[in-house]
């Protein structure tokens, strides 16, 4: 019967079958407001943020850096770890930073370290959120799988991502949903409902984290969904991967080319979403990127995009900041507000960015 | 290679996937539809009803073909200009009357009476005519109230006059003669009949009434706008068909010689029937004569078939109700979907088995570098859709704009311009031939020549048709670029025949070879193909020698050299093979050796794409052409060839910040000009090493 049904949806392009990808309207209208945000500092690799009272720390490669309030000083190096940072939270003077490929590292004030393991826990997560100061939420985009590997995940259709507790306490780590389209991002909302990403079904779920339950809270979103941030208003700053293709939406469902593409093309040239686009002259190209005039249209089709969306404590969409098609900030995977302000990594151009005065609440 | 990349090639090397969006590009493919339902109806009811073929049966139904073929003619025409009468039933009624009594009571010669019988008729017509036509009323609705008007005043008439006709004879012997005479074994009234339909079908298709009809039963307010008589032409055909009807009514009364009461009543829903089965769209604008005629012997098949098994006369309306229905039904979705369904299947990609492209590592003369990135300029934002850029003696230049001029603009800064000359298409490569004369290849126009002060004239627009096309491909499409040998002949390119120019893009996603190399005799005013089955054949340039000329196929990656003379004579050999771009643009440096323009890189997704014609197709079909997987043109290079093919050294602008997209260049003087054909700039970059004082022109003709 589900062949029968999937045969149907392919001919006639709709359930499994469709490649529509929803535009970006309303409350998603693009602009411009983060290709021309202030870059605060440029970190090739520059990938999460946390916010202190100190500074803004930011993680770029195996190195977490610090950028001072009001200053406009080079970022300094804090802690350097083995492995390349994956995700990044702080509360209560204690640093959360997830290792790619090596679990989750802890840093407190008095000096006390935690280490979970990759076989205590997560491997490689892709966000961490704190839910009270002993209790530690952890996405991990795929089960086993590198956070920066998102790109084969998503070609492959993966479905593996998981969602983890981990106890500070009792050093013991529970795995609270898995089977997720990669979990891309988990922010919590004070009570026992915290917000997650499920990328690559480009949807945020509610999730209950006594007995798993979900409940899909934002839905059709035209991108992909990274990493969740509180927001001014009890509300939250999306982040996102890239943006959805028409022709990547095609391909998904085009198994013989999917599956000789990810074995015979090298991955910066691949025909899928990325956090950076025009880099070299063999990435491929789309009709409507052809430069007209020496331009190159925002309104083309894109493999990379620059996205922040807020959204009130219900997680409808308030308002949206883009780079667009002819812009550089792609790949604006983490975004946190300190006072006002809010900063921005845009990992595709390797900068960090601050939109001034968009945080400012009543 | 694997056992299923042999069949898959194989497989689009052998099914010419291509000639079915031709052949449904083709308007007699409207015709398929009632073709396939009369064949349909001949072989059930043939094999079905007894007698069927025989010789009786056949002559029969010519003399019925021969009344109703006239009366769906005649309803065609109506319905053609986008009309409809239902009144054809009635006015046969009151033309049968006219003729039956005067022929039979009055005696009138054969002559007087088709005369007073065309006039009844064409005075019924009048009345539709003006009311439709002039007064541009409904036609359903007031058709339906003269089918009643003219029924009634048929049914007034009859009863006065009907044992009269029962009662006597006609004295005109030809009036005899036409009901019952045959010549080779056919009724008269069917031969009458078919040198109507031939006369109809000259007008409908060849002549300017037809023509007429055509466009107001398409567009009426376009046909207003192009100065077409609306009003007249409506109203004439009503006039017309009611006179077709008169005709067959006459023929009628020939073949009868009585009448009953309900003569002619339900004959428009056979006639109706009949018309739309044969596909005249009941919207206007479409059918034939052909299409009117299946439609007519369709229906008298059925009705004869069905009368021949004993099926009583309400069921036989029924079932010809049903097939009314059936009709309208086709015609409606197809008239809807023909569009669509000819988009989805015009594209159909073939298998390109590309050569694994040349390195562009650091150290290869291929390796990107940014040399164009800092070059002159000339014309920033006045120049829209220079392909080629060429030089005179005189060190004017000459480019081309989407305007359909050619401007040339004045050394020695090249900031002040003029328009050259004035084509009106947009104008691709150009070339000098020995008296000065300018020949321009024109997209979708063909081949121009400008003299030196400015004058345009037509060198060639269509070439001799292929034997095995399905489309017309004589004339043509996509002339690109074209240079000229040392005896005036001009060689030139056409990139593809089966799409215009601004659907370039779907020839790339094709890759088949629809192109092919012309070749024009100015001197005789001969054109002839000399290859086809090229992939996008583009940048033609004459080797130093000048017996052969090197041209590149895009799409393929790759440089040919084809020879016109000497002892390879006719023979096409590869230059260059397994390019990293898209080759364009093929001139002379002043070295001996040849610049050529890549006007983009090679992509490994797309290249992976070109061995899956399905994929592409189903890309083309479901995917919006902005998000096709397209070649990189953004970035491009120019690099530099020797006669033998070896790639010297390469110029490029990575990202394609100035130069995206470098469709061709030209050396002069010390200077390599580059264009692009969407790009809005020039870009000049000098070149130390080269001859400060070479010119093409020279270099093709001599120094003056």
């Amino acid at each position: 019967m589900n062949a029968i049904r999937r045969f149907i949806d392919y001919r006639l392009g709709r359930g499994e079958g469709a490649i529509t990808a929803p535009t970006l309207d309303g409350p998603l209208l693009p602009n411009q407001a983060l290709e021309q945000a202030d870059t605060v500092a440029g970190l090739d690799g520059a990938d999460d943020l946390a916010p202190t009272e100190k500074g803004l720390l930011v993680s770029a490669g195996t190195t977490l850096y610090r950028l001072p309030w009001g200053g406009d000083g080079a970022p300094e190096a804090v802690a350097d770890y083995d492995r390349p940072i994956s995700a990044l939270a702080v509360a209560k003077g204690v640093v959360a930073v997830g290792l790619e490929g090596g679990g989750v590292a802890l840093t407190g004030r008095s000096g006390e370290d935690i280490r979970f393991g990759p076989d205590q826990g997560p491997t490689a997560p892709t966000a961490l959120a704190f839910l009270d100061a002993r209790t530690l939420l952890v996405t991990e985009g795929a089960d086993g799988r590198a956070a920066t590997d998102w790109r084969r995940d998503l070609m492959e259709k993966g479905a593996s991502g998981v969602l983890w507790m981990l106890d500070l306490d009792s050093r013991r780590s529970r795995r609270v949903l898995d089977g997720l389209a990669w979990a891309g991002g988990v922010s919590v909302t004070g009570s026992r409902k915290v917000f997650l990403s499920e990328s690559w079904r480009h949807r945020i779920l509610a999730v209950n984290l006594d007995d798993g339950t979900t409940e899909p809270v934002l839905q059709h979103l035209p991108a992909y969904p990274a990493r969740i941030a509180p927001a001014v208003g009890a509300g939250y700053w999306l982040s996102f991967y890239s943006i959805r293709n028409q022709l990547v939406e095609f391909i998904l469902r085009e198994d013989e080319y999917r599956r000789r593409m990810l074995a015979e093309v090298p991955e910066p040239y691949w025909m899928a979403p990325s956090l950076s686009s025009g880099a070299s002259f063999r990435e491929p190209m789309q009709g409507s990127q052809l430069k007209q005039m020496g331009v190159l249209k925002p309104y083309a089709v894109t493999r990379s995009y620059g996205l922040v969306v807020q959204c009130d404590a219900r997680m409808r969409p308030l308002t949206s900041y883009h780079a667009r098609a002819d812009g550089t900030a792609h790949g604006v995977v983490a975004a946190r507000e300190w006072g006002d302000d809010l900063y921005a990594v845009s990992k595709g151009s390797g900068r960090v960015l601050r939109l001034t005065g968009v945080a400012r609440g009543i | 290679m694997s056992v299923t990349r042999t069949l898959g090639r194989w497989r689009y090397r052998l099914v010419p996937d291509h000639v079915f969006g031709e052949i449904l590009n083709k308007t007699w493919v409207d015709s398929a539809i009632p073709f396939f339902a009369l064949v349909l109806v001949v072989a059930i009811f043939g094999s079905i009803v007894p007698r069927f073929f025989d010789l009786s049966t056949i002559s029969v139904l010519s003399g019925q073909v021969a009344e109703l073929g006239l009366i769906v003619l005649g309803l065609s025409i109506v319905m053609i200009s986008g009309g409809i009468d239902l009144s054809v039933g009635s006015t046969f009624a009151v033309a049968v009357l006219t003729a039956l009594y005067g022929m039979n009571v009055e005696g009138w010669s054969l002559p007087t009476g088709l005369a007073a019988t065309m006039a009844v008729g064409a005075l019924c017509g009048a009345l539709n005519g003006v009311m439709v036509g002039i007064l541009r009323m409904r036609a359903f609705l007031t058709t339906l109230v003269t089918l009643i008007i003219f029924r009634s005043l048929f049914d007034i008439l009859f009863p006065m006059v009907s044992t009269d006709i029962v009662m006597t004879y006609p004295e005109s012997l030809a009036f005899e003669y036409l009901g019952i005479g045959q010549v080779l074994g056919l009724p008269v009234s069917f031969l009458v009949m078919a040198a109507i339909s031939l006369g109809l079908h000259v007008v409908l298709s060849r002549g300017r009434y037809g023509w007429h009809l055509l466009a107001v039963g398409g567009a009426r307010r376009s046909a207003h706008n192009a100065g077409i008589n609306v009003r007249w032409t409506i109203f004439s055909a009503y006039v017309l068909c009611s006179m077709f009807v008169a005709l067959a009514a006459f023929l009628f009364s020939a073949r009868i010689g009585s009448a009953a009461s309900d003569i002619g009543a339900g004959l428009e829903l056979q006639a109706l029937t009949a018309t739309v089965l044969g596909g005249i769209s009941l919207g206007g604008g479409r059918g034939s004569v052909s299409k009117a005629l299946m439609g007519a012997l369709f229906v008298l098949i059925l009705s004869n078939s069905l009368l021949a098994l004993a099926i009583p006369g309400p069921f036989n309306d029924l079932i010809l109700g049903l097939v009314l229905i059936a009709a309208i039904f086709l015609d409606v979705r197809w008239v809807k979907n023909r569009h669509k369904l000819l988009r989805s299947v015009y594209i159909s990609p073939a298998w390109n088995t590309l050569t694994p492209a040349k390195s562009t590592d650091p150290g290869s003369p291929l390796a990107p570098n940014d040399r164009l990135r800092d070059v002159g300029v000339i014309g920033l934002g006045i120049l829209d859709g220079a392909e080629d850029v060429i030089f005179d003696r005189d060190d004017n230049l000459y480019t081309g704009s989407r305007h359909g001029d050619i401007l040339r603009w004045f050394p020695p800064d090249y900031t002040r311009h003029e328009v050259f000359a004035h084509i009106g298409g947009a104008p691709m490569g150009m070339t000098f031939d020995a008296a000065g004369n300018m020949a321009v290849c024109v997209g979708g126009m063909g081949l121009y020549r400008i003299s030196p002060r400015g004058e345009v004239s037509l060198l060639t627009a269509e070439t001799n048709r292929s034997w095995t096309s399905v489309a017309d491909d004589s004339s043509m499409r996509l002339a690109d670029d074209c240079d000229i040998l040392p005896d005036g002949t001009i060689i030139f390119s056409e990139a593809t025949v089966r799409f215009e120019m601004h659907d370039w893009y779907a020839d790339a996603l094709e890759s088949r070879g629809n192109g092919r190399l012309i070749r024009h005799d100015p001197k005789t005013g001969t054109t002839r193909t000399l290859i086809n089955n090229l992939i996008f054949p583009n940048g033609v340039c004459t080797s130093y020698d000048g017996v052969s000329v090197l041209f590149a196929e895009s799409w393929a990656c790759r440089i040919n050299r084809y020879y016109f003379a000497g002892p390879k004579k006719g023979r096409l050999e590869r230059v260059i093979e397994g390019l990293p771009g898209y080759p364009d643009n093929i001139n002379r440096a002043s070295d001996g050796t040849y610049w050529l323009a890549l006007m983009g890189a090679r992509t490994p997704a797309l290249d992976l794409s070109l061995e899956m014609p399905g994929f592409r197709r189903r890309m083309a079909r479901w995917v919006s052409e902005d998000a096709w997987l397209m070649p990189n043109l953004n970035t491009g290079c120019v690099l530099r060839f020797s006669e033998e093919g070896e790639i010297l050294e390469s110029f490029w602008d990575q990202g394609g910040q100035k130069h995206p997209m470098i469709t061709s260049m030209r050396e002069h003087k010390g200077v390599l000009y580059l264009c692009g054909i969407f790009n809005n700039r020039m870009g000049t970059l000098r070149l130390p090493d080269a001859d400060p004082t070479w010119c093409g022109v020279d270099s093709y003709w001599g120094k003056p």
